[in-house]
């Protein structure tokens, strides 16, 4: 078992190990090559325009929570995807209409949240 | 020695989440207790549900969890927290998990301590098919586990539906932009005199 399981995700991993190395060696080399000239200015945070004064935490519109909240209930539908698009043709018909229903199912909800202007602004 | 080294970074980052001072910083932790667990799940050849924890926990729940913090609106906590209140329900409830853990591993794998009466546990090396973890998902979930399935998707509509009912605000409605009306408008329909 492990022979396979190294063999299929060999690639995987030298990609990984690929993109670490090189992510360090930009960060290192952008630190080591660049000229260090700071003054306080510079290092300030940087707002167009005007200093910047706030807190970063503001409080802000319920939507933008009601909106990820809707994209992690189609994130899960998809997720749902992957497995009965990979065994489709190994589940009857009847795994077909499941998935079919539960569509359905979201489907309600959807309509229902465009129907209320649930995702709309002011 | 790779599983090790991932279950030592989740069990550190793990304590972290409870110990940060500052909430952001403890949904950070959060974030890398989920994709160490995943890269642990992806060791144990549990490949799709540990790309579903990179998917979901990292991508949505842990934005929601930012959400939650920002919303919430503390600081950076000055006085000591008192952990020690905290102790007993949750030390309960961990035990709880345990004992779940400790009995399915007892009854369905290996077994800790000699089985009285039955006879010998199931060697699951044995029963393993060379499906991949998806696979075996896709054909049980949609068939022979399909109320199940159909649930969860009521559950999401339900949730969905409460979402909207709850941060929605109905009384004001959104101005809309008819862009046929704006095309159709005439000089001849929308001049007149006005006596």
């Amino acid at each position: 078992m492990p022979s396979l399981f190294y063999e299929e995700y060999f690639p995987v991993w030298i990609a990984l190990f690929v993109s670490i190395f090189l992510s360090i060696i930009i960060f290192t080399l952008s630190y080591i090559l660049a000229i260090q000239n700071p003054d306080t200015e510079k290092l300030s945070s940087y707002e167009c325009g005007f200093d910047p004064y706030e807190d970063a935490r503001n409080t802000f519109d319920i939507r933008f929570y009601l909106v990820a909240i809707l994209f992690i209930i189609f994130d899960l539908e998809a997720v749902f995807f992957f497995p009965w698009a990979i065994s489709l043709s190994h589940i009857t018909s009847w795994g077909f209409w499941t998935m079919i229903d539960f569509i359905i199912e979201l489907a309600l909800g959807f309509f229902y949240a465009w129907k209320i202007g649930a995702l709309e602004w002011e | 020695m790779l599983f090790l080294l991932l279950s030592i970074v989740l069990i550190i980052s793990a304590i972290l989440v409870i110990s940060a001072q500052n909430p952001v910083h403890s949904v950070f932790f959060l974030v890398l207790v989920f994709l160490t667990s995943a890269f642990s799940l992806f060791l144990l050849e549990i490949e799709f549900v540990s790309l579903l924890f990179v998917l979901v926990y990292v991508g949505a729940i842990a934005v929601l969890f930012l959400f939650v913090v920002m919303m919430l609106d503390i600081k950076v906590t000055k006085q000591e927290k008192d952990f020690m209140i905290y102790l007993p329900m949750g030390s309960f409830l961990g035990l709880i998990f345990f004992l779940e853990i400790f009995l399915t591993l007892q009854e369905n794998f290996v077994p800790f301590l000699p089985l009285s009466g039955r006879e010998l546990y199931i060697n699951w090396l044995n029963c393993i098919d060379s499906l991949t973890n998806i696979k075996v998902l896709g054909q049980l979930l949609y068939t022979y586990y399909f109320p199940f399935f159909l649930i969860a998707g009521i559950v999401l509509l339900v949730a969905m539906v409460g979402a909207i009912v709850l941060t929605l605000n109905f009384t004001q409605k959104a101005k809309h932009q008819f862009v046929f009306r704006q095309i159709l408008r005439e000089k001849k329909n929308s001049i007149y005199l006005i006596k």
